[in-house]
């Protein structure tokens, strides 16, 4: 019998395999469609203080590997969040990790502030691909200073959560915007956000998408994702890290934890097949039993020193 | 073309279903409205489009595919009104699906748009329901469906339940506007999960005097004229 439990922040997932945030919601429709107690641990959508529409459609195009978003963060708001959707999750059997984002450091804070409140509420994650309205709507992400800033202000807020904050691959130097949000006092890193990309309609010469620029997902991204969780490994051996982009089955799993992941998030490939989550956790069993590895933990002993 | 698929779903006219063949790629399903269906097997209408309708249109009897749903929700029935059922393409196929279910198919009117008198003839009637063709080559009375709708009359307490370009729809919206008739339209949007997940597929409707989102795939297809805003 394989153990494939994986403890982070004195926390058990029961397997290495999460929902990464965005693509399944906030839990209304997931709980209908997964079975999320057999599931690591669920990220929601990122919930931000005021509700937003989001963008005007079309707010997806395919790509080869994948899927080209441009959703705007639609969400009823941290309110309508707490009250009608996150009880929705109160009693589900695993890991419970909420996403917020912000177009200021007072609104991540606030939200940090607000969720640290909620019991069942496990972890809390920031996603930093938010634009910054106070320093020209550059993402937070992008600005080493401002990611010190916003996860210094954000863990003094979070003293009864561990707070992680979602990377982006779209930056000159993924290890100096880690370093930053560890010296702001970060619990963990979630490492890659979706990555910036566009398709152009060539029949009316714009892009498809009404914003232009879009997040990639899908397996494509693999390969940034993979680069990204490794050179932040490398440089800091211990910080926890939840490795996502373009895992659509087990051995996809197991690449990012060599590559320096301790949990795997799933998004893209969840919602293209609900069945995949489940084929996936039995996928990387099969794999550690192969190859005769008792837990997660040989394997990662196995794991090269990535240097 | 016709694709039938070996499956007993319980799936109701107005919903539809997201379709895969064992392929890595493309990797999204596509959406079908459902066309037909008995106790074994259910049929949608497809026309080859791009990637993945080509590879559909190659599977051979006895191939394997992968689908989500029933998805959506079912068209509400207006039995005991006169109900015209307006569309064109493969917006035909939950029309076909509604018409087949009804139980006054004498209270349904058909006004389809086809490109050819071919396509006409591969289009199933519903037998007891009355049907006005628009063929673009020519070939009927009307050349188009926004035509053919412009040029009618429609009873002030008609139902008007429309599946299809979205020039079909706007006309509709305007003419249902006009003359305060009740109509309903089918949305399309890019989707991926199907369930209301993603939020890929939204549409903006008014709610008295609040605009909202609501999602093709989750509070539709159906939406009426009255909420629906068709640009945002």
């Amino acid at each position: 019998m394989v153990d494939i439990a994986v403890e982070l922040f004195g926390l058990r997932f029961k397997n290495p395999v999460v929902l990464a945030s965005g693509p399944s919601g906030n839990g209304k429709e997931a709980i209908e469609v997964f079975d999320l107690a057999k599931l690591g641990g669920f990220t929601t959508k990122t919930v931000t203080w005021e509700p937003r529409q989001g963008n005007p459609p079309p707010r997806l195009v395919e790509i080869y590997g994948g899927i080209l978003n441009s959703i705007g963060l639609e969400n009823n708001g941290i309110e309508c969040f707490i009250k009608e959707e996150l009880p929705l999750l109160k009693d589900v059997d695993t890991v419970k990790i909420v996403s917020v984002g912000g177009d200021t450091v007072e609104e991540f804070a606030q939200m940090v502030e607000r969720l640290n409140d909620i019991p069942y509420v496990d972890v809390i994650e920031l996603n930093l691909s938010c634009p910054n309205v106070e320093n020209g709507g550059i993402s937070f992400g992008k600005s080493p200073s401002m990611v010190r800033k916003v996860c210094e202000t954000c863990k003094k807020m979070s003293p009864k959560k561990p707070l992680m904050a979602k990377l982006s691959s779209d930056v000159t130097d993924v290890v100096e915007i880690a370093s930053e949000a560890i010296k702001g006092g970060i619990d963990g890193l979630t490492l890659i956000n979706s990555v910036q990309g566009m398709r152009m309609n060539i029949e009316t010469g714009r892009p498809y998408l009404l914003r232009g620029v879009g997040g990639m997902s899908g397996p494509c991204i693999k390969p940034i994702g993979i680069w990204n969780v490794y050179q932040v490994r490398r440089a800091f051996p211990d910080i926890p890290i939840i490795g996502t982009g373009g895992v659509m089955n087990g051995e996809d799993v197991i690449e990012y934890i060599m590559a320096g992941a301790n949990v795997v998030g799933i998004g893209f490939g969840a919602i293209v097949d609900f069945d995949l989550p489940y084929r996936v956790i039995d996928e990387v069993k099969v794999f550690l039993k192969e190859h005769k590895y008792g837990s997660i933990r040989d394997l990662v002993s196995k794991r090269g020193d990535i240097q | 073309m016709k694709l039938k698929i070996g499956a007993n779903i319980d799936v109701k006219p107005g919903q539809f279903v997201m379709l895969k063949g064992d392929w890595e790629e493309p990797i999204l399903p596509r959406p079908f409205s459902i066309y037909d269906r008995d106790n074994i097997s259910f049929t949608v209408l497809m026309k080859i489009r791009g990637k993945a309708t080509r590879k559909l249109s190659k599977l051979k009897i006895g191939g394997e595919i992968r689908f989500k749903g029933p998805l959506g929700n079912p068209y509400p029935e207006f039995s005991d009104r006169m109900t015209y059922l307006i569309g064109g393409g493969s917006g035909y196929a939950p029309l076909h699906f509604y018409a087949e279910h009804c139980p006054r198919k004498e209270n349904i009117i058909f006004f389809i748009g086809v490109d050819k008198k071919d396509t006409r003839e591969f289009f199933d009637e519903v037998k007891g329901c009355r049907y006005e063709w628009a063929v673009e080559d020519g070939s009927s009375d009307y050349k188009t469906v926004v035509d053919l709708i412009e040029d009618y009359s429609f009873p002030p307490d008609a139902v008007l339940i429309g599946c299809g370009p979205k020039v079909v729809l706007q006309t509709m919206l305007r003419i249902a506007e006009m003359n305060s008739l009740e109509a309903y339209v089918s949305l399309e949007e890019m989707m991926v999960c199907g369930v209301g997940m993603c939020k890929g597929c939204a549409v903006k409707v008014k709610e008295g005097d609040r605009i909202s989102i609501k999602h093709v795939c989750k509070d539709g297809p159906l939406f009426s004229v009255k909420e629906v805003l068709l640009e945002w």
